[in-house]
């Protein structure tokens, strides 16, 4: 065998510094969109808030109080906010007599393009989940695995402060 | 005989052309092709991964996992097109040269991959503030083909393993060979994964159709040159053993017999991979050089008797059915630029000189051809060298502890061939004589692109 004994070596220590150098450079801007993007999580909640159906999100010293309660018997309770890599994730669950009736995101990863394709499908397959399951043991969509995972969460959460 | 003419014409008149394209445009490009891949792919990693993922070690991990896992899947492709047979890389390249590019890319691909999985389990870990264990549970039960992917993942370590040095000394080429093939299997498991959980490709259909793109193409080259086309031509030429003949201690010729020959456009120097249909040769196909081109049915072959496998070839059959595949190599007679050209041959090396000495003959060149023997019971073909005005040969027998000296060296070849500075120098036999006989040509002040030589390996 002739094969040159350090090119294997070579070609890999060539193929780290490509990781290196672009993971170096990519995250160099991370310290900014950091601050942008915490800024923008520090406006949602972070815990459960309680939302009148149909209405505009309590304030925030309505937080812990009990669910509102509609005319229908609906309740509507938001689910903890959800860190994933990729952004916060938070539900807020209509629940009418115990029963979950629909599910909507409040916030999803939106960060960058790719991550709003995937969430616009894997938000609607969750909710839909997530009502014929009538709990937070739902399947993760393929491809979606973070959102699912915060989603899944953020749903429980909900639950558990149903009570 | 040397003298004679080949009856292919592209083999004579064209050949001439001094303008011959630089023999290093191909190697570069198929280098500039794998670099700026593994950059597109890197690109698209780029695209795809949010700056915001850097501001936790864990996200931060799990980016650059994803990063090894593109850039091994990438490289795996490559690999598998350089072994492909693709006619366009064997001119370009040369056998022997992309199977040395495969083993040394092979290093890359299994540790990227060890690394991607290290990184995502690692990056999950440090997320979740889990165990090892436990993560690889949660990725299994979350992540769709995510058993799939382990197994392939394991299947990459163990092909890995497999050719490394220290292990692929021990293991007989028919295992290795066996366990190689299951790197088909490791692509195909660790592919579904890529597809259906890699982030680069769920949200986007561009990128996703790209990808399936780029392994459908790799996979049809694959089926096309190395499973189709040989059928094909096998079936066409439908060729025999013809007969079996000793040549010399160590040396057997095995003669083929078939229909249109020509079609495989066979040149001197160049090598088939056969593979004998008989019991204890099905198994596996084996390099060897053809000692006479092809004309008109028949085929000739000169084998070293030196492997368990090459002495049985002693004892086939005539009628014995052969496959094969190729031809392949680049140690042909249009590498040649001068007019006159060394011929060095250790052993069976003979067999490809010989067919080239008669196709460089036949195009006018002046051709000198040492061959090198231990003894002279061993000098095979030397017979069929006949002394002309454009051939000379010269037998040089025995080992160098016995004379003393290596007939070999500067001093020696200088008196031998006095004027092998002005001539192309081509060198076949085992690995320490190439070596030997380079450096030689060197030091005689013989350009390094004069200087020609090809190794038979296929591990």
């Amino acid at each position: 065998m002739s094969t040159t004994p350090w090119r294997g070596t070579l070609l890999f220590a060539g193929s780290l510094a490509t990781i290196a150098v672009a993971a170096v450079t990519r995250f160099a801007g991370a310290t900014d969109a950091a601050q942008t993007g915490s800024a923008s999580v520090a406006g949602g909640s972070s815990s459960g808030a309680v939302v009148a159906p149909g209405g505009t999100k309590a304030a925030p010293g309505a937080v812990g109080k009990a669910p509102a309660a509609a005319a229908n018997g609906a309740v509507v309770i938001v689910g903890s906010t959800v860190q994933t890599r990729y952004g916060p994730v938070q539900v807020s669950v209509t629940f009418t007599a115990k029963k979950i009736t629909a599910v909507q995101a409040l916030q999803v990863p939106s960060g960058h393009q790719e991550s709003v394709m995937i969430n616009n499908y894997a938000a609607p397959i969750l909710a839909q989940e997530a009502v014929a399951a009538n709990s937070a043991k739902i399947d993760t969509v393929s491809g979606a695995t973070f959102t699912s995972q915060a989603y899944k969460t953020s749903l429980q959460s909900a639950i558990t402060q149903l009570g | 005989m040397a003298t004679n003419t080949l009856q292919r014409p592209r083999a004579t008149a064209t050949r001439q052309t001094p303008a011959a394209e630089p023999p290093d445009a191909g190697h570069a490009l198929v280098r500039v092709l794998l670099v700026a891949g593994v950059l597109a792919i890197t690109g698209l990693w780029w695209i795809g991964t949010p700056a915001s993922a850097g501001s936790t070690p864990g996200t931060g991990l799990l980016a650059v996992g994803e990063l090894a896992g593109l850039q091994a899947s990438f490289l795996v492709l490559g690999q598998l097109l350089l072994v492909a047979r693709v006619p366009w890389f064997e001119r370009a390249v040369g056998f022997d040269r992309l199977v040395s590019w495969h083993r040394s890319l092979g290093t890359t691909v299994v540790l990227l991959v060890v690394g991607h999985v290290a990184a995502m389990i690692g990056g999950a870990m440090l997320i979740d503030h889990s165990t090892p264990w436990g993560e690889v549970g949660t990725l299994l039960t979350t992540t769709p083909k995510m058993l799939s992917a382990i197994i392939g993942a394991a299947v990459f370590l163990i092909v890995g393993l497999s050719s490394a040095r220290l292990l692929r000394r021990r293991l007989s080429y028919e295992v290795w060979f066996v366990i190689h093939l299951l790197t088909y299997g490791g692509i195909y498991l660790a592919f579904g994964h890529q597809i259906a959980a890699g982030v680069h490709f769920v949200g986007s259909p561009l990128a996703r159709a790209g990808w399936i793109g780029l392994y459908a193409a790799t996979g049809l080259a694959v089926v096309w040159w190395r499973f189709v086309k040989p059928l094909v031509d096998n079936a066409r030429a439908g060729l025999r053993v013809d007969a079996v003949r000793a040549e010399a201690t160590g040396t057997t010729s095995v003669w083929l017999r078939g229909r249109n020959l020509e079609r495989f456009g066979a040149r001197g120097g160049q090598f088939f991979l056969l593979r004998f249909v008989a019991s204890g040769h099905l198994v596996t196909a084996h390099p060897y050089s053809m000692s006479l081109t092809p004309r008109g049915d028949r085929v000739r072959f000169t084998i070293g008797t030196l492997g368990d496998h090459s002495r049985a070839v002693a004892r086939l059959k005539p009628g014995t059915r052969v496959l094969v595949e190729g031809p392949f190599g680049r140690f042909t007679s249009d590498r040649a630029r001068s007019a006159r050209v060394l011929l060095v041959a250790g052993g069976v090396g003979i067999g490809p000189v010989r067919a080239l000495a008669e196709e460089l003959v036949a195009a006018g060149r002046h051709v000198v051809v040492l061959h090198r023997a231990h003894s002279i019971d061993r000098l095979a073909l030397g017979r069929e060298f006949p002394e002309s005005s454009l051939l000379h040969y010269i037998p040089l027998t025995g080992r160098r502890a016995q004379l003393g000296y290596d007939p070999l060296a500067p001093t020696n070849l200088r008196a031998l061939v006095p004027d092998v500075a002005q001539r192309d120098v081509f060198v076949c036999g085992p690995p320490a004589m190439i070596d030997a006989v380079a450096q030689t040509a060197r030091t005689l002040g013989v350009p390094r692109r004069a200087i020609h030589h090809e190794e038979l390996s296929l591990s």
